[in-house]
């Protein structure tokens, strides 16, 4: 049998929401009944059309040609997501400066396209106009440099 | 009359000093984001939602408005001049628009889009300032069951705007409220789905998800193809158009401007559904269609008003209902809930200044828009030049601090990669992010109102059919599904997605 293999990973995809959406709610919710619906019903029946519509995707993909996923930069996905991941993960410990830069210097070398001596550049800058704008002009109470660092 | 009393009182509130500079601040930073390919005004008004909470109400929702309609600009210039639409909406207008500039008519075609445009805002403006009123008074006589009715047609016809599977957007649509009821339930104050985890008895924050969605979803997106740099600019000519060129476009321009006003008020509506609606009618009405798609200046005059039209309109079911037509207007939402106002039917009474402010204020920067684009469409196209590669630090960094400002929580912006990752997965697997937020912002009032109507009703789901309004909304929303859903349509939408690719 052959199947588009995007259209199967979609219904997997939604298949998985669903199914963990409804497992969870069954499993630790109350259901209730329709004139007094407890907080575990609407997820579960919307779960549970999620995991058909999932089958229904999938099976659309039934004798469809396949298709392609395209091209994935997955160098652009780690530093994109890994600078978010990093700035979440240091900006009370490091501080909001030093957070900041790490954060603008990982999404910089991202595209492969600048260099690390670019890219450094880029983050002082982007770091000291973020700093004058939320830290000084509108005043958020960040503390520039953290704790690790012993400020 | 009472019309014009409103409108004072919106003109009062909107020309202090310091509204009219957050009014052309939006429509110029809209204009600026409309220009560049890859960061929408989706993801700017989510960026820059934190920020509001130091602006009054009336500031923050003028800003936020003219970022929607001023992308509308900026996006029609690039599309008219590089063939490179910067919003989905002004796609249509590259068809005819960038015909003409290669024509050696790119001036025209400007001046067109900005005049059209103007004259639909203009209509736009006295529409809603004529219908909110009425609206409002019949939203104050809804219960549950209608506010259930009328959410489920607003997600259904969301769908209609999705590219490709029409059950594909309903799975979004679907996906998106369950992570949308994530964090303590409202009636019983049971937890649900939070893992054990604290941050996430407050639910998922919005602007994380609505910001890993649109904005790094789409830097992921750019960061696949190594193409990038723009390279020619069609040259700009004489601005003015001629006498002829004038006549050729009114009729266009009025008929975009009504059904732009008319289709940005339904849910799910907004810009994109009204530029396509219009430039189909105006080819199709058209004594010579064969000139469409070679340069015909109705091609241009049409889509540009309807887009701005419906542009506007589409905040009167955020204004006169409280329900959010589109992502954007989700955002908006929540722009009001961070102020403490909670969208709806009373709006208009408890807050007329804000409410005829931000109507007249688009008035305004419509105007604004006019004067200062034609003259500066010179710097909006060198924006053009500037690499994507910087690009990329800036909306990842504003992205990032936009999250964290909201609460100062690390944990939300973990919320935001993660959210990255999963619109980007979906978009992979060919799912588009747009009925995902709406179901995210609606699910859990659906579920609210879902719940009481059955309360109400005494557990009678017939109450759904035996209430008027809601059989009505309800029958609507079955009509719509089942359009979209019949083959020559699902054609004909592939069709206009794939003319926009």
């Amino acid at each position: 049998m052959k199947i588009n293999p995007k259209d199967l990973a979609a219904g997997a995809v939604f298949v998985a929401i669903g199914g963990f959406f409804a497992g969870n709610a069954a499993l630790t919710l109350r259901m209730g009944s329709t004139l007094n619906m407890g907080p575990g019903f609407f997820p579960v029946v919307l779960g549970a059309i999620l995991v058909l519509l999932g089958i229904a995707i999938a099976a659309e993909g039934i004798g469809k040609p396949a298709e392609g996923f395209g091209e994935v930069s997955w160098r652009g996905i780690a530093l994109v997501i890994g600078a978010i991941v990093v700035f979440g993960a240091t900006v009370r410990g490091l501080g909001f400066g030093p957070s900041l830069f790490l954060c603008v210097f990982m999404a910089g070398l991202s595209s492969g396209r600048m260099g690390w001596r670019m890219a450094a550049a880029v983050a002082a800058v982007l770091t000291a106009f973020s700093i004058g704008v939320f830290v000084e002009a509108l005043g958020l109470p960040y503390p520039i440099i953290g704790r690790w660092l012993g400020g | 009359m009472d019309l014009i009393a409103n409108l004072a009182i919106g003109f009062d509130t909107a020309l202090t000093p310091a509204n009219l500079f957050y009014c052309f601040a939006g429509a110029l930073l809209g204009t600026f984001i409309g220009v560049l390919p890859g960061l929408g005004p989706t993801a700017t008004v989510a960026m820059l939602l934190p920020v509001t909470y130091y602006l009054s109400p009336e500031a923050s929702l003028i800003m936020l408005a003219g970022i929607y309609y001023g992308s509308q600009y900026g996006g029609s210039t690039t599309a008219i001049l590089v063939n490179l639409p910067g919003e989905v909406s002004s796609s249509v207008t590259a068809i005819d628009g960038y015909q003409m500039a290669r024509q050696g008519e790119a001036g025209k075609a400007l001046a067109i889009a900005a005049i059209g445009s103007f004259c639909a805002g203009t209509f736009a403006t006295f529409l809603i300032a004529v219908v909110a009123i009425p609206l409002s008074a019949i939203a104050l006589k809804f219960g549950s069951a209608e506010y259930f009715a009328l959410i489920l047609l607003g997600l259904v016809t969301s769908t209609a705007l999705a590219h490709g599977s029409v059950l594909r957007a309903i799975a979004m649509i679907i996906a998106g409220m369950l992570f949308g009821i994530v964090g303590t339930d409202v009636d019983t104050g049971a937890y649900r789905f939070t893992l054990g985890i604290v941050e996430l008895i407050d639910g998922l924050s919005v602007v994380a998800v609505a910001l890993g969605i649109f904005g790094i979803v789409e830097v992921l997106k750019n960061l696949e193809n190594k193409t990038g740099e723009i390279v020619e600019t069609a040259k700009i000519t004489s601005l003015m158009p001629t006498r002829k060129d004038l006549r050729a476009a009114a009729g266009p321009v009025a008929r975009g401007s009504v059904v732009g006003s008319l289709l940005g008020t339904l849910p799910g509506g907004g810009s994109i559904l009204s530029a396509f609606t219009s430039y189909m009618i105006e080819k199709r009405i058209s004594k010579h269609p064969e000139r469409f798609g070679k340069g015909a200046i109705e091609g241009v005059a049409g889509p540009e008003s309807a887009n701005n039209a419906g542009a506007q309109t589409s905040f009167v079911p955020l204004l006169t209902l409280g329900i959010p037509s589109h992502p954007l207007m989700a955002l908006m939402m929540g722009a009001l809930l961070i102020q403490g106002i909670t969208p709806g039917p009373n709006v208009v009474h408890t807050q007329p200044g804000l409410f005829w402010g931000i109507i007249a204020s688009m008035w305004i920067g419509n105007a604004m828009l006019v004067v200062l684009n034609l003259p500066l469409v010179g710097l909006w196209v060198a924006m053009l030049r500037v690499p994507y590669k910087l690009m990329i630090p800036a909306i990842v960094t504003f992205s990032t601090i936009g999250v964290f400002t909201v609460k100062n929580s690390g944990f939300d912006v973990q919320i935001l990669a993660a959210f990255g990752l999963i619109g980007y997965l979906l978009h992979k697997v060919g799912c588009e992010p747009a009925p995902f937020l709406m179901g995210f912002v609606l699910g859990s009032l659906l579920e609210e109102h879902l719940r009481r109507a059955m309360v109400f009703s005494r557990g009678d789901p017939m109450v759904f059919l035996t209430h008027p309004i809601s059989a009505t909304l309800l029958g609507v929303a079955v009509v719509v599904l089942a359009l979209i859903a019949l083959p020559a349509i699902s054609r004909r939408r592939e069709e206009i997605f794939i003319e926009e690719e």
